[in-house]
C-alpha cells in the first residue's frame, strides 16, 4: 500500500499535465470537416465546423467561400457548398465570435478531384457481347484507380484499399493504383479506397458497392458459316433444318472455371448427352417426325459450388 | 325397330358426307365466311355492291408506283462491315462497299442503279467484323471468336478480284480504318491495359497512339490518329462508367459518369445515357457551355449518330419500358427493338420523325452501327437481328 501511494503520488503531476496539454491542443483544433468523400468537380459537399471549446460561448458564426462572405450560412455549423471545376480549389473559411468578444477561425482548401475506380470482373461473357462482365461470388475482379483520368502521379500517393472492412494489402502501399481481389460471400462488397500523400494528407476517398450476381446461362444457335447468332434463344428453339448447333454461354462464370470446368453436362429430355470437343456446344439433330424435347446444360466448379449455373430450353421440331 | 332406325340414320349420314365431299370436289372449299354465306344464299344485295365498288376503286388506284421507298434493305446476306465510297458530289446516290459475313467477300453496290458486283472473291472464312476505307482502297477483316482476334488487312485492287491479305502481328481488340484511309486504328490487350495503335496501311509502320491502365473500354475513335478520341469503360447497369478524352496521347476526365454509362460525342456535345435508381435517363453535355441537361428521350447513344459539329443527331428508338438490366439485356440479345428513326436537335430537344421501320417494312429492325457517308444522302445501318444492311434515304 505504501509503494502504491508512492507511485500514485509520483504519477499524479504527469496525469494533470497530460490532461492540461490535451485541453490546450483542443483549443487550437477548431477545424472544418467534410462530410462527403467524393470531391469531384461541381459536386455538392457538406462541411461542418468542429468546435468543441466554444460551443457554449459562441455568439456568431460566419462563413466565407473563396473569400466572399456568405450571409445565407450565418450561424450554421453545417453548410453545403458546390465545388469549383477541376484545377480550381474551393477555399472555405469559418469565423466564430465568442461571447468573450474574441474571434477564432479555421479554413480549408478543397481541391476537386475525380477519383474513378474501374471494376473489371474476370468473368465470362461471349465475344460479341459489347458490355462489361459482372462479378459473381468467388470470382476475381481487377480494380484500377484513376485520379483525374490518369495514373501519372500515382507514385506520389499511398493507396489504401479496403473491402468489407478488411484491408486488401495489410496497410497502404505507394503507387498501388491497381489491385486484384476475390468477391467474398455475401450480398454486397463495400469497397473503400483512400488515397493520401506521404505526409498523410488525404487527397481523395471513395466508397462503392460491388454487387455480385449469380452466373446464368444463355443459349445461342451457331451457324457454321456466320458464327454465333447474337439473338438469345428465349425459352424455345424451332428447329427448321435437320440439325443445328447450340452454344451455352455461362455469363458471369469466373473465367478460370469457364476455361477448366470441373463439371459440364448436356441433358436431352433428362438423358445425359456425351460431351463433344467443345463442352459448351451440342449438336441437335431432328429425330424424324415432329415433337419437342427439353435441352439442358449444367456447368459447375466442384470446389466453389456457387461458381456454376444450369438452365434449359425447349426444342420444337 | 330400333335397329332399323340406326341403319336408316347411318345411311343418311353417309349420304350427307358423300354430298359434302362431292360439293368440295367440284367447287372447292369456301375462302371466307362471306363466300360461305353467299353460297348459302344469305348474302344481301348491298354487300355485293360494296365488293364491286371496292374492286372498281382498286382498279382505278392501281397505277404503278415507280418511286423508290426511302427505307430499303440493301442485302439479304449478313454484313460484317461497310462504307459509302467517297465520290464527287452529284445528284445521284453513291456507291457502297460491303463485306459479306462468313466469307469476307467484298461487294460494290451502286445505290442509284441497284447494280451489285463482287470486287473481292478472296475468302477469309469466319469473317464477322470488318472495316472498309471510305476511299474504297483498303479493308480490314476480323474473325472475332474471342475477345481478341486476328486481323487481316488488304488493298482493294480494281483490276482483280483477288486481295492479298496480311495479318497483323498481334491479335486486336477493336479497330477502325481512319477517315482518310491512310491508317488502321486498333487496340491490343497488354498485361497492364489496353494500347491503341496507328498502323500506316501504305508503309506498314506502327506507332502507339495512347494506352490505358485497364482493358474493358469502348472506344469512339477520332477521324485520324492525331484527333481526339473518346472512351469509357464498357457499359453495365451495375457498375459505374466514366467518360474520358484522349488528346495527344494524354487521357483526361470529362464531367460525364454514371451506372450503365454509354456515350457518343462530337466536338461540341456528348450525349449519354445512365441508369439512375434503376431508371434509364439521357443527358446532353455541352462542352462549350460546360452544362449538362436532361433529355426528354430515352435512347441508347449506340443507336444514334451525331453531326460532326452542333447538336443535331439521328437516333433509332422504340418507346417501351426498359428493364433494370438495360443495356446488358440488349447486348445479350434477349431484348430487341422495332425501331423508328428520329432527328433530334439537342439545343431545344425538338424532333422530326423520319420512319417507323416496322410499319414501313413489316420487318423487326433493331438498328445498330449507324453511319452517314460523305454524300450525306443516306443513313446506313445494320439490323442486329440478322446483320443485314439497310439504308434510309435522307
Amino acid at each position: 500500500m505504501k509503494y502504491f501511494l508512492l507511485i500514485f503520488a509520483l504519477l499524479l503531476p504527469f496525469g494533470f499535465s497530460l490532461a492540461q496539454t490535451n485541453m490546450n491542443l483542443s483549443a487550437n483544433e477548431l477545424s472544418i470537416e467534410l462530410k462527403s468523400s467524393d470531391l469531384k468537380p461541381f459536386s455538392k459537399v457538406k462541411a461542418t465546423v468542429n468546435d468543441y471549446v466554444y460551443t457554449a460561448s459562441t455568439q456568431a458564426i460566419t462563413w466565407k467561400i473563396d473569400g466572399k462572405t456568405k450571409p445565407e450560412f450565418d450561424n450554421q455549423r453545417t453548410i453545403e457548398v458546390q465545388l469549383n471545376d477541376l484545377g480550381k480549389p474551393t477555399k472555405l473559411q469559418v469565423f466564430i465570435k465568442t461571447q468573450e468578444g474574441f474571434t477564432v477561425s479555421a479554413e480549408k482548401n478543397i481541391v476537386p478531384v475525380y477519383l474513378d475506380i474501374i471494376v473489371e470482373p474476370q468473368t465470362r461473357t461471349p465475344s460479341f457481347y459489347k458490355g462489361r462482365a459482372l462479378p459473381s461470388i468467388d470470382s476475381t475482379i481487377n480494380l484500377t484507380a484513376l485520379i483525374n483520368g490518369g495514373i501519372e502521379n500515382s507514385e506520389k500517393y499511398i493507396y489504401n484499399w479496403d473491402l468489407n472492412g478488411t484491408n486488401l494489402q495489410s496497410g497502404g502501399a505507394i503507387g498501388k493504383y491497381k489491385l486484384s481481389t476475390t468477391i467474398p460471400m455475401g450480398q454486397i462488397g463495400l469497397l473503400t479506397l483512400s488515397i493520401s500523400k506521404v505526409t498523410g494528407e488525404v487527397v481523395a476517398r471513395k466508397t462503392l458497392e460491388i454487387i455480385p450476381v449469380e452466373p446464368e446461362i444463355a443459349f445461342y444457335e451457331v451457324n457454321s458459316l456466320f458464327g454465333v447468332s447474337h439473338l438469345k434463344i428465349n425459352q424455345a428453339l424451332n428447329l427448321i433444318g435437320n440439325s443445328t448447333i447450340v452454344r451455352a454461354e455461362p455469363y458471369y462464370l469466373d473465367i478460370k472455371t469457364y476455361n477448366q470446368p470441373q463439371f459440364t453436362e448436356w441433358k436431352i429430355d433428362g438423358s445425359r448427352s456425351p460431351n463433344s470437343s467443345n463442352p459448351y456446344e451440342v449438336t441437335l439433330a431432328r429425330p424424324g417426325g415432329s415433337g419437342k424435347v427439353n435441352v439442358g446444360f449444367h456447368v459447375r466448379n466442384l470446389e466453389t459450388l456457387l461458381q456454376g449455373a444450369e438452365s434449359s430450353f425447349r426444342v420444337n421440331y | 325397330m330400333k335397329k332399323k332406325l340406326i341403319i336408316v340414320s347411318g345411311v343418311g349420314i353417309i349420304l350427307l358426307l358423300l354430298a359434302v365431299w362431292a360439293y368440295l370436289l367440284f367447287f372447292g372449299t369456301p375462302k371466307n365466311s362471306d363466300e360461305l354465306l353467299n353460297d348459302l344464299g344469305l348474302n344481301n344485295q348491298s354487300q355485293n355492291q360494296e365488293i364491286v365498288e371496292n374492286i372498281a376503286s382498286t382498279t382505278t388506284d392501281s397505277t404503278l408506283n415507280t418511286e423508290r421507298p426511302k427505307l430499303r434493305q440493301l442485302t439479304t446476306k449478313p454484313v460484317a462491315g461497310f462504307s459509302e465510297i467517297d465520290a464527287p458530289v452529284t445528284e445521284k446516290l453513291p456507291v457502297l462497299y460491303y463485306v459479306e459475313m462468313g466469307t469476307g467477300h467484298i461487294y460494290s453496290l451502286n445505290l442509284e442503279s441497284g447494280e451489285e458486283s463482287r470486287i473481292s472473291a478472296t475468302t477469309l472464312a469466319g469473317t464477322n467484323i470488318a472495316s472498309v476505307s471510305s476511299k474504297g482502297s483498303y479493308v480490314a477483316l476480323g474473325n472475332k471468336t474471342n475477345k481478341t482476334f486476328p486481323l487481316n488487312v488488304g488493298r482493294i485492287n480494281a483490276s482483280t478480284t483477288e486481295i492479298v491479305f496480311k495479318e497483323l502481328a498481334t491479335p486486336v481488340d477493336q479497330f477502325q480504318i481512319s477517315l482518310s484511309g491512310n491508317d488502321l486504328l486498333y487496340t491490343t490487350k497488354e498485361n497492364f491495359g489496353l494500347v491503341a495503335h496507328s498502323h500506316n496501311l501504305k508503309s506498314g509502320s506502327d506507332k502507339v497512339v495512347f494506352s490505358l491502365p485497364f482493358h474493358e473500354a469502348t472506344i469512339q475513335w477520332g477521324n485520324e490518329a492525331s484527333d481526339n478520341h473518346y472512351l469509357y469503360p464498357k457499359s453495365t447497369y451495375l457498375l459505374d462508367g466514366f467518360l474520358y478524352k484522349v488528346s495527344n496521347g494524354k487521357m483526361s476526365r470529362l464531367p460525364v459518369d454514371g451506372f450503365g454509362l454509354t456515350a457518343l460525342t462530337n466536338k461540341d456535345i456528348a450525349i449519354y445515357s445512365v441508369s439512375e435508381n434503376a431508371v434509364q435517363k439521357n443527358y446532353i453535355y455541352n462542352y462549350n457551355l460546360n452544362k449538362k441537361t436532361e433529355m426528354p428521350y430515352t435512347f441508347l447513344p449506340e443507336k444514334c449518330i451525331l453531326a460532326v459539329t452542333g447538336t443535331k443527331m439521328i437516333c433509332a428508338w422504340e418507346s417501351k419500358k426498359l428493364p433494370t438490366e438495360f443495356p446488358d439485356s440488349w447486348y445479350k440479345g434477349e431484348l430487341g427493338f422495332r425501331d423508328s428513326l428520329w432527328v433530334i436537335y439537342g439545343d431545344d430537344f425538338s424532333n422530326k420523325f423520319l420512319v417507323d421501320t416496322f410499319k414501313e417494312s413489316g420487318r423487326e429492325v433493331d438498328i445498330t452501327d449507324l453511319s452517314i457517308g460523305s454524300s450525306e444522302k443516306a443513313l446506313y445501318f445494320i439490323n442486329k437481328n440478322d446483320n443485314t444492311l439497310w439504308m434510309y434515304e435522307l
